[in-house]
């Protein structure tokens, strides 16, 4: 035994330093970590093959041949262990950091796949493949690693378990396999996966969260189970801050080959999808079903979108499909749910709310406004019942403790035409909820007071005393017409970066043109004439007058009766028709489908009853329409037109109670016709 | 006897349906008719997207009157709205006389359809109480209606703001109905 200990030192001695260096920490002997990892090893395999070999019952007697066949079984695995227990501890040029994975993992991956191991053997197999990821072996730069993690997945999501008749010891090994997993996630060769095999990781995971949350698991493997889907989760999105943008991502592809955005959008859209499946994930009675409740679904996926959302932070927004899942998608359940839940998932919605506005609030102006005023402040008014009001003001204080929420709410959506004054709308509401009406305050009172008070605060931190302006300066006037709808702040244009006067200047402008737009709108729901008035005399419009402009007005105020501007859009004269046209160009279709973009069209006005004016505003919608479609699906303009007016016909006869006897809605003959198109 | 029973019944307490389609130009005045003749029925709490349909009581006949679309290419969807039409409702703004000829292309091309040619035909003269308006008998002879053979029609003279003129029409479009009933002619009247 000295003798080949000495033997060793002195070959590596002669070949000379090791090719590989261990990159931080003391730096300690390589020699001797490499000891310890043959060592470590060794232990691996001598309680791989005691376990294998271990008889049901030691004690029984097993006829020759019957031992034989048995022996014959495990042949194949007892051989491969031996063989590389043999390797162990043999002279090698370099250490094993610099070695193939594969032949040390392969021996205990086919225990892991084989149908044949002994559970207790799968499980032990299964803790040796730990111990490797978790000491780190091998990394990222060792030769073969990719192949060698690659393997490891594969073996341990097809691990059988199906075949284990005993329910303790099917726990032990899904209990292993959920930490392998993780593990694996979290070891340094993990950005070596591809996001296939990425996806498969948190796939495999979610199976055994089904298998323990349908009763056929105990307490501890429901909870390891969900643990380690979150542990697996955080692993892949820290890394998202790490990967280039998606331009440069898609020309990397090729060389790179870990995994990148891709697999991190689509963990993300199945988070959404269990969101948006939670009452079908509920375990019914013939057993289908994995969940307890609805809720618990909705938490769990809660939770894993915040981690992903609080990982992958500002750098979501380098990532257009993945930005566009939160837009889109996310939102969407946010919103959906958060009016029709328990408080805990409310509070739940608000916190990912938070987060979503801390990291991406550039992207997300609309969703948050969106949020605002159907989720948080129609809750904080009550609109829900006392114990989701609590939980909305909370969530609104939470918003309110940002040190610029105050400045970005009335900058981007006060001072903004075309969008709510969602600041003004929460100073009201905590004025209203604030207000003393009884003794003792309640809880919701004092809440709302500390919202107020951290408004104001935040507003005075901000105030340069210094430099508070005259009186004078408030004085406004707007003395031109302008098409303010769109227009942006353009710093070159104010001749100096540094000079924010000028753009605070352009922001108070914005906001009064903004009132006279309310106040306009106001005039013109209850009188045109006087409307249009209004609106010349406030240089909202041009004189004489401009359709743009009034076309701008008609779809961007908010609170304009929507029978008016249906019944403007439809009139036959000039003037009205050019209105129409420029009103229709103010939508972008490119890309969205017919139905979608005759939705959207129709939501902004109530169409008009009479046959000429819904042809004539259809016909303008269809030629915006046809012009910007990418695939040629309609020949002609008048295609889409007929189509359109179909629908209308077909929506009026299937809908409107005066229709009595349904004339037209067999479909056929007038399928037929709009086939001929 | 029994038959005989019934028939008597329904004679005097049964509801008759008739469909009715209303064309006409823009501006002549549809919507307002149709708003006229709903005063009296309870109104939709949440308006239907679409075309102008309204059901009208009136003595014992049940009107639903749609208001459909008059332009040649859409012709071809509408013809099915047409086909068990009892009745046409064609309205004429008295005071364009520049496009009475359009009203009478548009008015010909319809009635002539095969799905209309057993329908009858009610004229609203509309404005009639502005000031330099076409009597009930220019518009006849603007539409051509004098040189319809085998067509039972009719000239109402209308002001639809103040309701003047309607329930009129509709009296004569429920006389007739009773008239071809009686003479046996074949119609798509239904007893409800």
């Amino acid at each position: 035994m000295a003798r080949t200990a000495a033997a060793a030192v002195s070959d590596d001695d002669d070949d000379g330093p090791p090719a590989y260096t261990v990159p931080r920490g003391p730096r300690r002997d390589p020699r001797l970590k490499d000891l310890g990892i043959s060592c470590m090893l060794n232990t691996e395999v001598a309680a791989l093959l005691a376990v294998i070999r271990r008889r049901p019952d030691p004690y029984s007697y097993l006829p020759p041949a019957v031992a034989a066949a048995e022996e014959a079984t495990f042949a194949g695995l007892i051989q491969s262990l031996k063989n590389l227990r043999g390797l162990l501890f043999q002279p090698r040029h370099g250490a094993w950091r610099c070695s193939d994975p594969a032949m040390y993992l392969k021996p205990f991956l086919d225990v892991v796949q084989s149908e044949e191991s002994p559970p207790a053997a799968t499980g032990v197999a299964l803790s040796s493949v730990l111990k490797i990821l978790r000491i780190d072996v091998f990394d990222e730069c060792s030769p073969g690693a990719r192949d060698a993690i690659q393997a490891v997945l594969t073996a341990v999501s097809s691990c059988r378990v199906e075949r284990i008749a005993d329910p303790g010891a099917e726990e032990a090994v899904l209990l292993r396999v959920l930490q392998v997993l993780a593990a694996l996630l979290r070891a340094r060769a993990a950005p070596l996966l591809s996001d296939h095999a990425v996806c498969n990781a948190v796939n495999t995971c979610f199976q055994v969260v089904q298998h323990a949350a349908s009763g056929r698991g105990s307490e501890l493997l429901q909870r390891t189970a969900r643990h380690c889907m979150h542990e697996i989760l955080q692993a892949v999105f820290a890394r998202l801050p790490d990967i280039p943008a998606a331009d440069a991502a898609d020309a990397d592809d090729l060389s790179v080959a870990g995994f990148g955005a891709r697999c991190m959008a689509d963990i993300f859209n199945f988070l959404c999808t269990l969101l948006l499946n939670a009452p079908d994930m509920v375990a019914t009675g013939d057993g289908h079903g994995a969940f307890i409740t609805e809720e618990d679904v909705q938490l769990f996926s809660l939770v894993l979108i915040n981690s992903a959302i609080e990982l992958g932070g500002e750098a979501i927004g380098k990532h257009p499909k993945l930005l566009r899942l939160i837009q889109d998608d996310l939102f969407y359940h946010l919103i959906h749910y958060a009016t029709e839940s328990s408080p805990l998932v409310l509070s739940m919605i608000c916190s990912t709310a938070l987060n979503l506005y801390h990291f991406l609030r550039r992207f997300l102006k609309l969703q948050l406004e969106a949020f605002f005023m159907y989720v948080l402040l129609r809750l904080c008014g009550g609109g829900g019942g006392a114990q989701l009001q609590e939980v909305a003001i909370e969530g609104l204080i939470s918003f309110c403790r940002q040190p610029t929420f105050v400045i970005e709410m009335y900058v981007n959506y006060d001072c903004d035409p075309m969008l709510r004054n969602v600041y003004e709308e929460v100073g009201k509401l905590l004025c209203k909820a604030a207000f003393p009406a009884s003794s003792p305050m309640t809880t919701v009172q004092l809440q709302a007071f500390e919202g107020l008070v951290n408004m104001l605060t935040t507003i005075a931190d901000n105030v340069e005393v210094d430099k508070a302006p005259d009186h004078a300066a408030y004085a406004v006037d707007i003395s031109d017409y302008r098409l303010f709808w769109v227009e942006r702040w353009d710093a070159a244009a104010a001749g100096g970066s540094g000079n924010n006067e000028t753009w605070v200047d352009f922001v108070r402008k914005r906001k009064l043109r903004k009132k006279k737009v309310a106040i306009a709108a106001n005039h013109y729901n209850r009188d045109e004439k006087k409307g249009m008035e209004y609106l010349r005399l406030s240089q909202l419009v041009p004189t004489p007058p401009e359709p743009r402009s009034m076309a701008f007005f008609l779809r961007y105020s908010p609170g304009l009766d929507k029978n008016k501007i249906g019944e403007l859009l439809g009139d036959p004269e000039e003037q009205s028709l050019r209105v129409l046209k420029e009103f229709t160009e103010t939508f972008d279709f490119t890309g969205v489908i017919l139905d979608t973009a005759l939705r959207t069209y129709l939501e902004t006005f109530r169409l008009p009853g009479e046959s000429q004016k819904i042809q004539r505003i259809l016909e303008a919608f269809s030629e915006r329409f046809y012009e910007q479609q990418t695939a040629e699906v309609f020949a002609t303009k008048d295609a889409a037109f007929i189509l359109c007016y179909s629908l209308i016909m077909l929506n009026t006869d299937l809908h409107n109670p005066q229709v009595g006897v349904q004339v037209g809605l067999s479909a056929n003959p007038l399928i037929d016709k709009i086939s001929t198109i | 006897m029994g038959q005989a029973f019934r028939k008597l019944f329904d004679a005097f307490f049964g509801n008759k349906e008739m469909r009715v389609v209303m064309l006409g130009l823009d501006a002549a005045g549809k919507t307002t008719i149709l708003y006229k003749l709903h005063i009296g029925e309870v109104l939709s709490t949440v308006p239907t997207i679409g075309f102008n349909v309204e059901k009208v009581q009136y003595k014992n006949v049940v009107f639903t009157v749609w208001d459909v679309g008059g332009q040649e290419k859409l012709r071809p969807l509408w013809r099915h709205y047409f086909n068990n039409t009892d009745a046409l409702i064609y309205v004429v703004d008295s005071l364009d006389r520049e496009r009475i000829g359009r009203a009478r292309a548009e008015f010909q091309a319809i009635i002539n359809d095969p799905f209309m040619l057993n329908s009858v035909l009610l004229v609203f003269a509309n404005k009639q109480d502005m000031r330099g308006a076409m009597t009930p008998m220019e518009v006849c002879e603007g539409l051509g209606l004098y040189d319809l053979n085998n067509r039972i029609w009719h000239i109402q003279g209308t002001c639809a703001l103040k309701g003047d003129g309607l329930y009129e029409g509709l009296d004569w479009l429920a006389t007739t109905l009773d008239e071809m009933r009686a003479s046996g002619r074949i119609t798509s009247t239904s007893s409800s």
